[in-house]
């Protein structure tokens, strides 16, 4: 397998709203914004979608099922110049939401899952990818 | 949504566009092509994404009092019509959610109209790729649920088919400029000036669709998202 390259593509823009997602993410937790009652909801925001209450945040368990998914061969980039095809998938968490990510083969985040393994309605579970010293990206692999 | 029938839009609209004078593709090609053509992201080759195109596209909306002392005959909104579904597409909730959010776009439109989709000549329908024109049809309750792509394959959205939808190509093949073309098109069609033959120094060719009275038209925001369509006609709405 071939070593993992340096990550050269573009970093989330850090917000004030979404910091504590991003920080919890770093610490290899991964939490989900809710509302008033509770009720989780993606993506992260300052404000909960349908009740506008404060948002709060729950400990989610990375478990999940492919809603559906999209084979990339080229990237929203330049930076994804020359990379082998990613898989965009759609993700239905346990927790309710439904979350786009990407999904890859190994726990480090890397590479990416061959498109004859993915199915729709395979479970999936989340993994960590430390991109860099301060962002690390919430990636599916399928559960084992 | 089988891949056949996102090329068989993509054949369609080239055929349209071959006749089209300023389409940026003027070439007509196979489904077969649209199947063999690099890919993009799954289901969509290149040819099943829109154009990237600077171009730019006019209409004067005014009143009918005004529009009689112009030089050209004008064309009547009768309908319109807005529909909405999500913001992101996680937050999307199914095919059918977006179908019924878009859809109530062109079935308010002809509602509005005091039409039903029988009783057009005309689609042009916003097609930021294959697959955008064929959840509108079923939406838009042209074509039932599930029925759109074998509506196009059996050729019912060509040029003297059922209901020519594109006739100048859509973004797929003429220019991606917005719906602004869809709605110039629907206009060039219900005033009967769609017929480019003349145009001999662009080879344009002959895109009117004969006799044509009503359009449907429409444009879309957003991932499948925000949508708002427009019924013209080549008549006033009657005083009724």
């Amino acid at each position: 397998m071939s070593e993992k390259p340096a990550y050269n593509k573009p970093l989330p823009d850090l917000r004030p709203e979404d910091a504590t997602f991003w920080e919890a993410l770093k610490e290899h937790r991964f939490i989900l914004p809710c509302d008033d009652a509770g009720k989780p909801f993606w993506y992260p925001r300052k404000y909960a979608p349908g009740t506008l209450s404060q948002t709060s945040w729950t400990d989610a368990s990375g478990n999940g099922t492919i809603y559906t998914y999209s084979t990339h061969f080229i990237g929203p980039s330049k930076a994804y110049k020359g990379d082998p095809p990613h898989i965009v998938a759609l993700v239905d968490l346990d927790e309710g939401p439904r979350m786009m990510t990407i999904l890859v083969k190994d726990e480090d985040g890397y590479p990416s899952l061959d498109p004859e393994d993915v199915t729709i309605g395979m479970k999936v579970r989340i993994v960590f990818d430390d991109v860099t010293d301060e962002i690390t990206m919430p990636k599916f692999t399928p559960a084992a | 949504m089988p891949q056949d029938a996102l090329a068989a839009v993509v054949a369609t609209q080239s055929e349209h566009a071959a006749l089209k004078w300023n389409a940026m593709l003027r070439d007509a090609v196979t489904v077969e092509d649209v199947l063999n053509d690099r890919w993009i992201a799954t289901p969509f080759h290149a040819m099943d994404c829109s154009l990237v195109s600077d171009g730019a596209a006019a209409f004067i909306v005014t009143t009918e009092a005004r529009a009689k002392n112009m030089k050209k005959k004008p064309v009547y909104i009768t309908g319109i019509g807005e529909g909405f579904s999500h913001q992101y597409i996680s937050e999307a909730e199914s095919v059918a959610s977006v179908r019924d959010g878009l859809g109530r776009a062109g079935r308010r439109a002809m509602e509005v109209a005091g039409i039903t989709p029988q009783d057009l000549d005309v689609a042009e329908i916003y097609d930021s790729f294959s697959f955008t024109p064929l959840i509108a049809l079923e939406g838009f309750g042209i074509c039932g649920v599930g029925e759109a792509g074998d509506w196009v394959m059996e050729g019912n959205a060509k040029l003297g088919g059922k209901l020519p939808m594109n006739t100048h190509g859509g973004l797929i093949r003429q220019a991606h400029l917005g719906a602004m073309h869809h709605i110039v098109e629907a206009v060039l069609q219900l005033r009967g000036e769609a017929d480019d033959s003349a145009k001999t120094e662009f080879n344009g060719g002959n895109h009117q669709v004969p006799d044509a009275k009503l359009a449907i038209t429409n444009g879309s925001g957003g991932i499948l998202a925000a949508t708002s369509a427009l019924v013209l006609s080549s008549e006033p709405p009657s005083a009724a």
